[in-house]
């Protein structure tokens, strides 16, 4: 699992070709933007530089959580990023992120 | 007096009647619109909507006409020069990701029709069932929207046969700034009806209308293949290799290259690397193999691998395919997440490929940028990338200097500022100056054409404002 920063860093490095979205299940099914891997984790990077989780308390609608929280973690993204980001992994550690955020 | 915030609020009420769950005002969701693949800086938009007929897109344009908002049509956002990028918060983003359906194939009149928001590789995909292809293969064809590549006046790696989307464009349909729905353009590849508006919407950047539909020309699948990876010790050498080609009348449907540099992150030998595939029929591929390597060696070139299918040769080309995976692999090695890389986009004639290379590559020099080079050849399509550090002023100020200069090189050589990625927000300047040089320095009268044709479109001035022309 990554911690915060390591996420921050591997989402940080999209430079939005959508690559990732070509083979991912969800992205297919759904068709929209947010179920895709570049849709992921550009709002994982989002809401970790608004604070979420961490020093502020960010409102986040049912939208964002579902699109997360519906990551198959197929890794099917993984070997299609150009710029190696281990986007799997990172989602599957933000979520976890997520579920200890909104618990407390 | 109605505040801006109610008057948004009436807006977003209207869109949510006739979009339902297919309207987004969530700002994390928003934010994923509110840019596209270019370095170019958007603004989140007010709404994203996601229709699924034609019925709805009329609705969102009266709607924009009568509130005035304005709508940036997006398919997969992959641009490269900011054309899918809003830059004004009334933005209604027309997302037509849903719309992505093939209507109808037909294998004897060699056309499809197509909904705008299918994927280049999922139609071609479909297509191979038919032994047909939509030859237009941008490199980002796995996630690029044909809507997106016909907008954008996409190419890619076939584009030295085959040409851009504009030759392979029949017919269309769209939903104009009136609200009007027109259709326009045949079935046949012959059709002289009036003035071309097919070719008015090709390139246009989401800046005249949404295409709702496109009838698409198809070509048949080459019934063999054969190719050669070489490498050169020079770009000069390479660069002779591909006009000696040429000069023996050989028509490749793929002639591409990389450079030292990128040679060197990939780990192949140091050199400069060409590719060079040929579509051709069973029993002529040995003595297509001959003349090529012949003009290879002729050239100064060192053939390391055949290939004899289409197979092979996909395979022999997955270098060439990570051009852009080895840019990026340079460029966070240099300088991690800080980094900024831009892509270029330029064409000359083929006559001037060897003063081109050899200029961009001075220019690499005289800037001192961290940059790579390759593309595609076969056209004159050139694509220098170049990486920055985003917090070093002095080097981001280079890198733009460096991008300003290419674009006049390409000017100066007879050539274009854009061959496939298109104008957006950030190469307005040096399109004036490409329109100038060829109107005595005279670039209002056809920008001030262009805007004209904007403004019978698009008479409200609803879609993609600020962009190809101020």
């Amino acid at each position: 699992m990554m911690n915060i920063k390591e996420i921050h860093e591997e989402v940080k490095k999209c430079m939005y070709c959508g690559f990732c979205e070509f083979p991912c299940p969800t992205f297919n099914a759904l068709r929209s933007r947010a179920y895709g891997p570049r849709g992921r984790i550009n709002l994982i990077k989002t809401l970790i530089e608004n604070g979420f989780g961490q020093s502020k308390n960010i409102e986040i609608n049912g939208d964002v959580i579902n699109s997360i929280m519906t990551c198959l973690h197929c890794a099917s993204c993984d070997t299609q990023c150009p710029a190696g980001i281990k986007i799997a992994d990172a989602i599957h550690s933000f979520k976890a992120f997520i579920l200890e955020t909104i618990l407390k | 007096m109605v505040s801006m915030t109610q008057r948004q609020g009436d807006v977003i009420k209207e869109l949510e009647a006739v979009f339902k769950d297919r309207l987004f005002t969530e700002p994390h969701i928003l934010a994923l619109y509110s840019h596209d693949a270019s370095s170019e800086v958007g603004v989140k938009p007010m709404a994203v909507v996601q229709p699924v007929s034609v019925d709805e897109i009329i609705k969102v344009v009266k709607l924009a006409i009568d509130h005035g908002f304005k709508i940036v049509p997006v398919g997969s956002s992959t641009s490269l020069s900011g054309n899918a990028t809003p830059k004004l918060e009334n933005t209604v983003i027309v997302s037509m990701e849903r719309m992505n359906s093939i209507i109808e194939v037909s294998d004897t009149d060699w056309y499809a029709r197509v909904q705008p928001g299918i994927k280049v590789d999922e139609l071609n995909l479909e297509l191979m069932g038919y032994g047909l292809q939509w030859p237009v293969d941008p490199a980002s064809s796995k996630t690029a929207t044909v809507g997106g590549v016909i907008s954008n006046g996409g190419g890619g790696m076939r584009g030295a046969k085959y040409g851009p989307a504009s030759h392979w464009v029949l017919g269309l349909e769209a939903v104009i700034g009136t609200g009007d729905v027109i259709r326009v353009g045949c079935r046949t590849v012959k059709c002289r009806e009036g003035y071309n508006l097919v070719q008015v919407f090709i390139g246009s950047e989401g800046t005249l209308g949404i295409v709702t539909e496109a009838t698409l020309r198809l070509a048949p699948l080459p019934e063999s293949f054969v190719g050669v990876m070489a490498r050169f010790r020079s770009a000069e050498s390479l660069v002779n290799a591909v006009i000696r080609v040429r000069r023996d009348k050989l028509w490749p449907m793929v002639t591409e290259f990389i450079d030292d540099i990128t040679a060197q992150i990939l780990n192949l030998e140091p050199g400069y690397y060409l590719w060079i595939g040929i579509d051709t029929y069973t029993g002529s591929e040995q003595q297509i193999l001959t003349k090529l390597s012949g003009d290879i060696s002729l050239s100064g070139g060192e053939v390391i691998n055949r290939a004899s299918t289409w197979q092979e040769f996909s395979k022999i080309l997955e270098p060439r395919r990570m051009l852009y995976s080895a840019t990026l692999k340079a460029a966070f090695n240099d300088y991690g997440t800080d980094v900024f890389v831009a892509f270029e986009d330029i064409a000359v004639p083929m006559s001037k490929l060897p003063e081109a290379v050899r200029e961009i590559q001075s220019l690499g020099k005289k800037y001192n940028v961290r940059m790579n080079l390759g593309g595609h050849i076969g056209d004159g399509n050139l694509h220098p990338a170049v990486w920055a550090r985003r917090s070093d002023r002095d080097e981001m100020e280079r890198v733009l200097r460096f991008f300003e200069d290419v674009g006049k090189l390409a000017i100066r050589l007879n050539g274009t500022v854009s061959a496939e990625h298109g104008i957006g927000t950030q190469k307005k300047g040096l399109l004036r100056e490409a329109i100038g040089s060829r109107n005595n320095g005279n670039s209002d009268t056809v920008i001030g054409l262009m805007r004209n044709i904007k403004r019978i479109f698009d008479p409200y001035g609803v879609f993609n404002p600020g962009k190809i022309f101020d």
